[in-house]
């Protein structure tokens, strides 16, 4: 992983807030199907099917365009911010974690193509937009701050 | 690859924070490498033997398989 192309190490703490305001707002629009009226607002549109111009402000609820907004740079900084002390072994675990989360994604993507059918595997869909970059996040994170955690206070081990 | 930084470490009477600040790595790194979890680079390698003077085959055991 060439370390120059990686974000500053602060981007990681808007990361968090970033993921856990994107997760939160997911999982409530998954759950209600209630619509938050506050969110109904102009936004623009590439190619609306109402309008036949290119490039419209369109009435839209944008809800899941902020929960998507939020998860995909929430994703960028988390997964690709540099670490306080960024080397060898830790580009080696950004890859590991990489191509874990890309195989991880493309297994869950064949058991739906093969398993799911019709409205559910559209939402399937949807969801594993998000699979490879979470998976890599949480892979990455577990193994640097969990699975083997840095022992400083121990003088010999 | 197995290695013997962890006795180094002992003889030097160095923490892994110490090496990890001498051969310019993260402590996650020399925690992993005592772990035989990661193998290093060519560079990391000599860093260390460097800094323990020792030949670098005499720090890190290569195995077949490897």
């Amino acid at each position: 992983m060439y370390s120059n192309l990686l974000l500053p190490t602060k981007f990681k703490k808007a990361g968090w807030i970033m993921l856990i305001a994107g997760l939160s707002l997911g999982i409530l629009l998954h759950f209600n199907s209630f619509v938050y009226q506050f969110f109904n607002m102009p936004w623009p549109s590439l190619f609306s099917e109402d309008e036949k111009s290119i490039l419209v402000l369109a009435p839209n609820n944008i809800a899941d365009e902020l929960a998507s907004i939020l998860l995909i740079c929430s994703i960028l900084c988390l997964g690709f911010s540099r670490e306080p002390n960024e080397d060898d072994g830790i580009a080696a675990l950004r890859r590991e974690s990489l191509i874990w989360a890309v195989v991880i994604n493309y297994l869950l993507l064949l058991f739906a193509v093969i398993f799911i059918r019709e409205l559910l595997f559209l939402k399937i869909l949807a969801y594993n937009m998000f699979t490879v970059g979470l998976v890599y996040v949480g892979r990455f994170n577990y193994f640097l701050y969990v699975k083997y955690p840095v022992k400083n206070h121990e003088k010999l081990n | 690859m197995k290695n013997s930084i962890k006795v180094q470490r002992a003889i030097h009477e160095l923490t892994q924070a110490d090496l990890a600040k001498k051969v310019n790595v993260s402590t996650w790194t020399i925690n992993m490498l005592e772990a035989n979890k990661y193998n290093p680079s060519f560079s990391l390698a000599m860093r260390i033997a460097r800094f323990f003077d020792k030949p670098v085959e005499e720090i890190f055991i290569y195995e077949e398989g490897d």
